[in-house]
Protein backbone atom coordinates (compact mmCIF):
# COMPACT_ATOMS: atom_id res chain seq x y z
CA UNK A 1 0.00 0.00 0.00
CA UNK A 2 3.08 2.32 0.89
CA UNK A 3 4.14 1.60 -2.65
CA UNK A 4 0.93 2.66 -4.52
CA UNK A 5 0.91 5.70 -1.92
CA UNK A 6 4.67 6.76 -3.31
CA UNK A 7 3.78 6.10 -7.05
CA UNK A 8 0.52 8.39 -6.61
CA UNK A 9 2.34 10.86 -4.68
CA UNK A 10 5.04 11.16 -7.49
CA UNK A 11 2.70 10.67 -10.21
CA UNK A 12 1.01 13.89 -8.50
CA UNK A 13 4.54 15.86 -8.15
CA UNK A 14 5.14 15.60 -11.72
CA UNK A 15 2.67 17.82 -13.37
CA UNK A 16 2.42 20.62 -10.46
CA UNK A 17 3.48 23.29 -12.61
CA UNK A 18 1.03 24.42 -15.63
CA UNK A 19 2.77 23.28 -18.75
CA UNK A 20 4.30 26.09 -20.82
CA UNK A 21 2.98 26.57 -24.63
CA UNK A 22 -0.14 24.86 -23.32
CA UNK A 23 -1.86 28.67 -22.85
CA UNK A 24 -4.95 29.95 -24.00
CA UNK A 25 -3.60 31.48 -27.52
CA UNK A 26 -2.14 28.84 -28.32
CA UNK A 27 -5.68 26.91 -27.81
CA UNK A 28 -7.48 29.52 -30.09
CA UNK A 29 -4.50 29.14 -32.61
CA UNK A 30 -5.58 25.81 -32.85
CA UNK A 31 -9.01 26.35 -33.04
CA UNK A 32 -8.70 29.25 -36.02
CA UNK A 33 -7.06 26.26 -38.24
CA UNK A 34 -9.08 24.11 -39.97
CA UNK A 35 -9.28 20.09 -38.10
CA UNK A 36 -8.08 17.35 -39.08
CA UNK A 37 -8.93 13.69 -38.42
CA UNK A 38 -7.51 10.67 -39.81
CA UNK A 39 -10.27 10.45 -42.51
CA UNK A 40 -8.97 14.32 -43.56
CA UNK A 41 -5.32 12.90 -43.92
CA UNK A 42 -5.50 9.56 -45.55
CA UNK A 43 -8.33 11.42 -47.87
CA UNK A 44 -5.58 14.33 -49.22
CA UNK A 45 -3.00 11.31 -50.69
CA UNK A 46 -5.80 9.53 -52.55
CA UNK A 47 -7.31 12.93 -53.92
CA UNK A 48 -3.11 13.81 -55.34
CA UNK A 49 -2.83 11.03 -57.02
CA UNK A 50 -6.78 10.97 -58.25
CA UNK A 51 -6.16 14.39 -59.21
CA UNK A 52 -3.31 13.34 -61.43
CA UNK A 53 -5.15 10.65 -63.06
CA UNK A 54 -7.87 13.07 -63.40
CA UNK A 55 -6.31 15.06 -65.51
CA UNK A 56 -5.20 12.56 -68.11
CA UNK A 57 -9.21 11.42 -68.78
CA UNK A 58 -9.82 14.97 -70.71
CA UNK A 59 -6.52 14.47 -72.40
CA UNK A 60 -7.83 11.05 -73.77
CA UNK A 61 -11.30 12.41 -74.65
CA UNK A 62 -9.86 15.14 -76.37
CA UNK A 63 -7.41 12.74 -78.49
CA UNK A 64 -10.24 10.05 -78.81
CA UNK A 65 -12.33 12.43 -80.68
CA UNK A 66 -9.14 13.73 -82.87
CA UNK A 67 -8.58 10.68 -84.03
CA UNK A 68 -11.84 9.06 -84.62
CA UNK A 69 -10.57 5.13 -85.08
CA UNK A 70 -12.47 2.80 -83.80
CA UNK A 71 -10.27 0.90 -82.05
CA UNK A 72 -8.66 3.50 -80.37
CA UNK A 73 -12.89 5.06 -79.30
CA UNK A 74 -13.61 1.77 -78.24
CA UNK A 75 -10.20 1.20 -75.86
CA UNK A 76 -10.33 4.75 -74.27
CA UNK A 77 -14.37 4.52 -73.90
CA UNK A 78 -13.94 0.99 -72.23
CA UNK A 79 -11.10 2.66 -69.81
CA UNK A 80 -13.03 5.82 -68.98
CA UNK A 81 -16.08 3.68 -68.02
CA UNK A 82 -13.78 1.51 -66.07
CA UNK A 83 -12.22 4.50 -64.13
CA UNK A 84 -15.29 6.21 -63.76
CA UNK A 85 -16.84 3.20 -61.58
CA UNK A 86 -13.92 2.77 -60.02
CA UNK A 87 -14.48 6.90 -59.04
CA UNK A 88 -17.77 6.28 -58.16
CA UNK A 89 -17.24 3.00 -55.58
CA UNK A 90 -14.56 4.91 -53.72
CA UNK A 91 -17.05 7.88 -53.64
CA UNK A 92 -19.68 5.72 -51.92
CA UNK A 93 -17.62 3.76 -49.62
CA UNK A 94 -15.69 6.85 -48.50
CA UNK A 95 -19.00 8.47 -47.49
CA UNK A 96 -19.94 5.09 -46.03
CA UNK A 97 -16.94 4.75 -44.33
CA UNK A 98 -16.21 8.40 -42.87
CA UNK A 99 -19.73 7.97 -40.98
CA UNK A 100 -19.11 5.14 -39.69
CA UNK A 101 -15.69 6.69 -38.09
CA UNK A 102 -17.54 9.14 -36.80
CA UNK A 103 -19.85 7.18 -35.05
CA UNK A 104 -17.36 5.01 -33.69
CA UNK A 105 -15.47 7.53 -31.56
CA UNK A 106 -16.77 6.26 -28.43
CA UNK A 107 -14.40 4.49 -25.61
CA UNK A 108 -10.90 3.35 -26.70
CA UNK A 109 -11.94 -0.28 -27.96
CA UNK A 110 -14.60 1.13 -30.29
CA UNK A 111 -12.04 3.93 -31.75
CA UNK A 112 -9.57 1.17 -32.47
CA UNK A 113 -12.41 -1.23 -34.18
CA UNK A 114 -13.34 2.20 -36.38
CA UNK A 115 -9.99 3.17 -36.89
CA UNK A 116 -8.83 -0.30 -38.22
CA UNK A 117 -11.95 -0.30 -40.57
CA UNK A 118 -11.28 2.86 -41.90
CA UNK A 119 -7.36 2.19 -42.71
CA UNK A 120 -8.41 -1.60 -44.03
CA UNK A 121 -10.97 0.12 -46.29
CA UNK A 122 -8.01 3.15 -47.51
CA UNK A 123 -5.41 -0.25 -48.39
CA UNK A 124 -7.72 -1.68 -50.41
CA UNK A 125 -8.95 1.10 -52.40
CA UNK A 126 -5.40 2.26 -52.42
CA UNK A 127 -4.43 -0.75 -54.02
CA UNK A 128 -7.20 -1.67 -56.49
CA UNK A 129 -8.11 1.99 -57.43
CA UNK A 130 -3.73 1.62 -58.68
CA UNK A 131 -4.52 -2.18 -60.14
CA UNK A 132 -7.38 0.00 -62.43
CA UNK A 133 -5.03 2.97 -62.95
CA UNK A 134 -2.22 0.80 -63.98
CA UNK A 135 -3.85 -0.72 -67.50
CA UNK A 136 -5.13 3.33 -68.23
CA UNK A 137 -1.30 4.35 -67.26
CA UNK A 138 0.15 1.75 -69.86
CA UNK A 139 -2.53 3.18 -72.33
CA UNK A 140 -1.68 6.81 -71.95
CA UNK A 141 1.94 5.45 -72.82
CA UNK A 142 0.49 3.47 -76.34
CA UNK A 143 -1.12 6.73 -77.30
CA UNK A 144 1.78 8.80 -76.80
CA UNK A 145 4.00 6.04 -78.90
CA UNK A 146 1.47 4.30 -81.47
CA UNK A 147 -1.51 6.85 -81.06
CA UNK A 148 -0.74 8.99 -83.83
CA UNK A 149 -1.20 6.65 -86.89
CA UNK A 150 -3.59 4.79 -88.34
CA UNK A 151 -5.01 1.39 -86.93
CA UNK A 152 -3.53 -0.67 -89.23
CA UNK A 153 -0.16 1.11 -89.20
CA UNK A 154 -0.13 0.82 -85.24
CA UNK A 155 -0.43 -3.17 -85.62
CA UNK A 156 2.48 -3.25 -87.72
CA UNK A 157 4.17 -1.33 -86.12
CA UNK A 158 3.80 -3.12 -82.54
CA UNK A 159 4.75 -6.33 -84.60
CA UNK A 160 8.39 -5.54 -83.52
CA UNK A 161 9.52 -9.63 -84.11
CA UNK A 162 8.31 -9.58 -87.78
CA UNK A 163 9.66 -12.85 -89.29
CA UNK A 164 7.23 -14.53 -86.10
CA UNK A 165 3.57 -14.92 -86.57
CA UNK A 166 1.29 -13.05 -85.13
CA UNK A 167 0.24 -15.17 -82.98
CA UNK A 168 3.67 -15.47 -81.24
CA UNK A 169 3.49 -12.04 -81.51
CA UNK A 170 0.67 -11.87 -79.30
CA UNK A 171 1.98 -14.04 -77.19
CA UNK A 172 4.61 -12.25 -75.94
CA UNK A 173 3.33 -9.10 -75.62
CA UNK A 174 1.05 -11.00 -73.29
CA UNK A 175 4.08 -12.43 -71.54
CA UNK A 176 5.61 -9.24 -71.35
CA UNK A 177 2.22 -7.93 -70.43
CA UNK A 178 1.97 -10.25 -67.25
CA UNK A 179 5.97 -9.52 -66.02
CA UNK A 180 5.51 -6.11 -65.74
CA UNK A 181 1.97 -6.08 -64.30
CA UNK A 182 3.40 -8.64 -61.67
CA UNK A 183 6.45 -6.52 -61.18
CA UNK A 184 3.95 -3.12 -60.24
CA UNK A 185 2.13 -5.31 -58.24
CA UNK A 186 5.09 -6.33 -56.38
CA UNK A 187 5.82 -2.73 -56.05
CA UNK A 188 2.39 -1.65 -55.04
CA UNK A 189 2.07 -4.22 -51.80
CA UNK A 190 5.46 -3.35 -50.77
CA UNK A 191 4.07 0.39 -50.91
CA UNK A 192 0.97 -0.09 -49.77
CA UNK A 193 2.90 -2.15 -47.05
CA UNK A 194 4.80 0.80 -45.79
CA UNK A 195 2.00 3.22 -46.23
CA UNK A 196 -0.97 1.55 -44.28
CA UNK A 197 0.25 -1.61 -42.97
CA UNK A 198 2.63 -0.31 -40.17
CA UNK A 199 -0.02 1.62 -38.47
CA UNK A 200 -2.75 -1.92 -38.81
CA UNK A 201 -0.69 -4.19 -37.22
CA UNK A 202 0.03 -2.03 -34.43
CA UNK A 203 -3.31 -1.59 -34.24
CA UNK A 204 -4.08 -4.85 -34.07
CA UNK A 205 -1.93 -5.92 -31.52
CA UNK A 206 -3.32 -3.05 -29.64
CA UNK A 207 -6.68 -4.17 -29.40
CA UNK A 208 -6.04 -7.89 -29.37
CA UNK A 209 -4.21 -6.73 -25.97
CA UNK A 210 -7.69 -4.69 -25.05
CA UNK A 211 -9.68 -7.24 -25.72
CA UNK A 212 -7.88 -9.81 -23.93
CA UNK A 213 -9.64 -11.79 -21.01
CA UNK A 214 -12.84 -10.35 -22.51
CA UNK A 215 -16.15 -12.68 -22.82
CA UNK B 1 -21.34 35.68 -30.98
CA UNK B 2 -22.78 32.23 -29.94
CA UNK B 3 -19.76 30.68 -31.86
CA UNK B 4 -16.91 32.90 -29.74
CA UNK B 5 -19.20 32.19 -26.31
CA UNK B 6 -19.14 28.80 -27.68
CA UNK B 7 -15.39 28.83 -27.95
CA UNK B 8 -14.68 30.45 -24.58
CA UNK B 9 -16.39 27.99 -22.87
CA UNK B 10 -14.42 25.75 -24.58
CA UNK B 11 -11.12 27.06 -24.06
CA UNK B 12 -12.15 27.48 -20.41
CA UNK B 13 -12.89 24.36 -19.86
CA UNK B 14 -9.34 22.67 -21.45
CA UNK B 15 -8.00 25.79 -19.51
CA UNK B 16 -9.21 23.93 -16.45
CA UNK B 17 -8.19 20.55 -17.75
CA UNK B 18 -4.78 20.75 -19.52
CA UNK B 19 -2.89 18.72 -17.17
CA UNK B 20 -4.81 15.65 -18.33
CA UNK B 21 -4.39 16.74 -21.74
CA UNK B 22 -0.14 17.28 -20.68
CA UNK B 23 0.02 14.06 -19.16
CA UNK B 24 -1.28 11.75 -22.09
CA UNK B 25 0.94 14.10 -24.75
CA UNK B 26 4.09 13.45 -22.36
CA UNK B 27 3.62 9.66 -22.20
CA UNK B 28 2.78 9.15 -25.79
CA UNK B 29 5.35 11.12 -27.05
CA UNK B 30 8.44 11.63 -25.04
CA UNK B 31 9.72 14.20 -27.67
CA UNK B 32 9.26 17.17 -28.00
CA UNK B 33 8.05 17.96 -31.51
CA UNK B 34 5.87 14.75 -31.68
CA UNK B 35 4.19 16.17 -28.07
CA UNK B 36 2.89 19.25 -29.24
CA UNK B 37 1.53 17.67 -32.63
CA UNK B 38 -0.50 15.31 -30.11
CA UNK B 39 -0.99 18.40 -28.39
CA UNK B 40 -3.50 20.32 -31.42
CA UNK B 41 -5.00 16.53 -32.21
CA UNK B 42 -6.49 16.11 -29.07
CA UNK B 43 -7.21 19.86 -28.92
CA UNK B 44 -8.93 19.70 -32.17
CA UNK B 45 -10.40 16.40 -31.64
CA UNK B 46 -12.16 17.60 -28.45
CA UNK B 47 -13.27 20.95 -30.28
CA UNK B 48 -14.76 18.84 -32.87
CA UNK B 49 -16.66 16.24 -30.02
CA UNK B 50 -17.33 19.72 -28.27
CA UNK B 51 -20.71 20.27 -29.35
CA UNK B 52 -22.09 16.52 -28.86
CA UNK B 53 -20.76 16.74 -25.01
CA UNK B 54 -23.85 16.64 -23.15
CA UNK B 55 -22.60 16.27 -19.77
CA UNK B 56 -23.73 12.91 -19.38
CA UNK B 57 -19.73 11.77 -18.61
CA UNK B 58 -17.55 13.48 -16.20
CA UNK B 59 -15.40 16.32 -18.33
CA UNK B 60 -12.27 14.77 -17.08
CA UNK B 61 -13.26 11.46 -18.19
CA UNK B 62 -14.47 12.87 -21.69
CA UNK B 63 -11.25 14.53 -22.24
CA UNK B 64 -9.21 11.75 -20.78
CA UNK B 65 -11.37 9.49 -23.31
CA UNK B 66 -10.53 11.81 -26.43
CA UNK B 67 -7.30 12.45 -25.40
CA UNK B 68 -5.93 8.21 -24.79
CA UNK B 69 -8.32 7.67 -28.33
CA UNK B 70 -6.13 10.04 -30.43
CA UNK B 71 -3.41 9.41 -28.79
CA UNK B 72 -3.15 5.50 -29.54
CA UNK B 73 -5.29 5.57 -32.29
CA UNK B 74 -4.94 8.38 -33.99
CA UNK B 75 -3.23 8.03 -37.53
CA UNK B 76 0.01 9.95 -36.38
CA UNK B 77 3.43 9.46 -38.23
CA UNK B 78 6.39 10.12 -35.04
CA UNK B 79 9.05 12.56 -36.13
CA UNK B 80 11.76 10.65 -33.97
CA UNK B 81 12.03 7.46 -32.27
CA UNK B 82 10.69 7.72 -28.57
CA UNK B 83 13.08 7.43 -26.01
CA UNK B 84 11.55 4.71 -24.33
CA UNK B 85 14.49 4.11 -21.54
CA UNK B 86 16.21 7.48 -21.52
CA UNK B 87 15.79 9.06 -18.30
CA UNK B 88 16.90 12.64 -20.00
CA UNK B 89 14.00 13.17 -22.05
CA UNK B 90 11.69 13.23 -19.37
CA UNK B 91 10.89 16.98 -17.81
CA UNK B 92 10.03 17.31 -14.48
CA UNK B 93 8.61 20.14 -12.98
CA UNK B 94 10.41 19.91 -9.66
CA UNK B 95 13.67 22.10 -9.35
CA UNK B 96 14.85 22.59 -5.68
CA UNK B 97 17.81 21.16 -5.03
CA UNK B 98 16.58 19.62 -1.87
CA UNK B 99 14.21 17.71 -3.81
CA UNK B 100 16.50 15.36 -5.51
CA UNK B 101 15.24 12.47 -4.14
CA UNK B 102 11.35 13.03 -5.04
CA UNK B 103 12.97 14.12 -8.70
CA UNK B 104 14.12 10.74 -9.15
CA UNK B 105 10.86 9.13 -7.73
CA UNK B 106 9.64 10.98 -10.48
CA UNK B 107 11.59 10.09 -13.17
CA UNK B 108 11.89 6.57 -12.55
CA UNK B 109 8.03 6.78 -12.53
CA UNK B 110 8.03 8.10 -15.55
CA UNK B 111 10.76 5.77 -16.93
CA UNK B 112 8.97 2.25 -15.75
CA UNK B 113 5.05 3.86 -17.49
CA UNK B 114 6.96 4.82 -20.82
CA UNK B 115 8.36 1.17 -20.54
CA UNK B 116 4.79 0.21 -20.68
CA UNK B 117 2.41 -1.03 -23.47
CA UNK B 118 -0.06 1.54 -25.15
CA UNK B 119 -3.13 0.37 -23.44
CA UNK B 120 -1.05 0.01 -20.45
CA UNK B 121 0.12 3.21 -20.10
CA UNK B 122 -3.23 4.51 -20.43
CA UNK B 123 -4.62 2.32 -17.61
CA UNK B 124 -1.96 3.14 -14.91
CA UNK B 125 -1.88 6.77 -16.02
CA UNK B 126 -6.04 6.64 -15.04
CA UNK B 127 -5.56 4.67 -12.02
CA UNK B 128 -2.44 7.03 -10.80
CA UNK B 129 -4.96 9.96 -11.45
CA UNK B 130 -7.50 8.55 -9.07
CA UNK B 131 -10.25 7.31 -11.81
CA UNK B 132 -12.06 4.89 -10.85
CA UNK B 133 -12.60 1.52 -12.20
CA UNK B 134 -16.04 2.03 -13.72
CA UNK B 135 -14.83 4.80 -15.66
CA UNK B 136 -11.63 2.97 -16.76
CA UNK B 137 -13.50 0.68 -17.74
CA UNK B 138 -15.80 3.00 -19.73
CA UNK B 139 -12.74 5.04 -21.42
CA UNK B 140 -11.31 1.76 -22.17
CA UNK B 141 -14.38 -0.44 -23.66
CA UNK B 142 -13.85 -2.93 -21.31
CA UNK B 143 -15.18 -4.75 -18.53
CA UNK B 144 -14.68 -3.93 -14.84
CA UNK B 145 -13.18 -7.21 -14.32
CA UNK B 146 -10.80 -6.70 -16.93
CA UNK B 147 -9.73 -3.71 -16.01
CA UNK B 148 -9.20 -4.95 -12.13
CA UNK B 149 -7.13 -8.52 -14.18
CA UNK B 150 -5.29 -5.96 -16.13
CA UNK B 151 -4.45 -3.79 -13.06
CA UNK B 152 -3.21 -6.25 -11.64
CA UNK B 153 -0.67 -7.52 -13.79
CA UNK B 154 0.54 -3.76 -15.05
CA UNK B 155 1.25 -2.67 -11.26
CA UNK B 156 3.13 -5.80 -10.62
CA UNK B 157 4.92 -4.86 -14.25
CA UNK B 158 5.40 -1.46 -13.22
CA UNK B 159 6.92 -2.61 -9.83
CA UNK B 160 8.99 -4.89 -11.27
CA UNK B 161 10.47 -2.26 -13.82
CA UNK B 162 11.59 -0.20 -11.05
CA UNK B 163 13.15 -2.24 -8.62
CA UNK B 164 15.58 -3.30 -11.60
CA UNK B 165 16.63 0.38 -11.94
Amino acid sequence: MDELKKLKQAWDNSFQEPPKDFDNQSLRDILSRRPSDPVVKLRKSLYLEIGIILLVLPFLVIVMFWLPDPYFILNTLALIVLFVSALAWYWYNLREITLLWRSGQGNLRQSIESTLTLLRFFRKTYFYLNIVLFPLGVYFGYIIGFGLGSGGERITSLLFLENLSIALNILIYVAAGIVIFLGFLLILKLYVRKLYDVHIRKLESIYQELTKNEE
Amino acid sequence: MKVNAEENDFIGTIELHRGIIFKVCKMYCPQEEDCNDLYQDIVAQLWKAWEGFRGDAKISTWIYRIALNTAISGFRKQKRNPLKNSVDAIEVNVAQEDERAKKEDIELLHMAIRMLSDVEKAMIMLYLDDVSYEEIASIMGITQNNVRVKMLRIREKLRKIMANH
